[in-house]
């Protein structure tokens, strides 16, 4: 933790696991619950405890729903969340100074 | 699954930095972008049969084989929307659908597909159809809708595609003759600007799945 002051960063998004899910929604747009859990490799207690942080801060929307009879969860980022993680990355570019990777 | 990606909850703080954090970031959002992508699918299904569609046109043209638009185009629109059709309504079944990369990029080229269709039988019903009116019409459309397809799922070779797309529009339109050896020309670009990058792109799904 040598140089990584992450005090100056939102600490709801610093969370590995919700930097993960903010990452991923940034490009993907939504998600499937199911397809977060696998690709993090997390329980549904573990990845449900973490979008409730996001969706209680406005970084995410979770809208339940079905495709046919089957049950489906969708996560996608809001433009509040956007935002923020954009200020995020920026934050942390900025801590590794002008020759951090792109 | 990248090394980042893995044991995201137990992760040691202490080995935790920067620079660790910026790498979990860029694959995950390399990996959220393949999601928002696409398998290149509808790339084979079309570019294969526009390329045998051009070529037995040719072929038709030069004499190898009777003259026949209906004969050659009829069973191409047949199956293409028919197998659009059943692949929609696969992907209804087994996903969401609704990734807004995936419908912008699945309306670009539902465009494409109903552009040429209402060119197609309007012309052949009112007796004006004209080859090159055709190569021009779906140049153009195609080469747009790589553009729209490059932008959405950030795959930006994709953008040299329609490229290739735009300058063979640029010639279609610059050039006062049309004959059979440029429907060799659109076969050939149908092998080369449709069907090699949905191959590539499957194979790009195949590596990421």
């Amino acid at each position: 933790m040598s140089d990584y002051d992450y005090r100056v960063l939102d600490e709801v998004i610093h969370s590995r696991v919700r930097l993960a899910i903010m990452s991923y929604l940034s490009t993907a747009r939504e998600a499937e619950f199911t397809e977060l859990r696998t690709r993090l490799k997390l329980s549904d207690g573990n990845l449900s405890t973490h979008l409730k942080k996001l969706e209680d801060t406005g970084y995410v929307a979770v809208n339940k729903g079905f495709v046919g009879r089957k049950p489906q969860t969708l996560v996608s980022i809001t433009d509040a969340g956007e935002t923020a993680f954009k200020t995020y990355v920026e934050g942390l570019a900025a801590m590794l100074g002008p020759g951090a990777p792109n | 699954m990248t090394d980042h990606q893995k044991d995201l909850d137990g992760a040691d703080m202490a080995d935790r930095t920067a620079a660790t954090d910026l790498a979990l970031i860029r694959s995950m959002m390399e990996a959220g972008r393949r999601r928002a992508g696409i398998d290149g699918t509808h790339f084979v299904l079309w570019g294969a049969l526009l390329m045998l569609a051009f070529f037995a046109q040719y072929m038709s043209v030069v004499g190898y084989i009777p003259e026949t638009i209906i004969g050659i185009w009829g069973p191409v629109t047949v199956i293409g929307w028919g197998a659009e059709f059943w692949m929609a309504h696969r992907e209804r079944r087994q996903g969401p659908g609704r990734n807004i990369a995936l419908i912008a990029y699945s309306t670009s080229w539902a465009s494409v597909g109903l552009g040429v269709l209402i060119y197609f039988v309007i012309s052949l019903a009112a007796g004006t159809f004209d080859g090159r009116t055709t190569s021009i019409l779906a140049s153009g459309l195609i080469g747009a809708a790589f553009f729209v397809t490059a932008r959405v799922t950030g795959v930006n070779w994709l953008l040299y595609v329609a490229l290739g797309w735009g300058l063979l529009l640029t010639y279609l339109a610059h050039t006062t003759v049309y004959d059979a050896e440029m429907l060799l020309v659109m076969a050939g670009a149908s092998a080369l600007l449709i069907l090699l990058p949905g191959q590539l792109m499957k194979r790009l799904a195949a590596d990421e799945a």
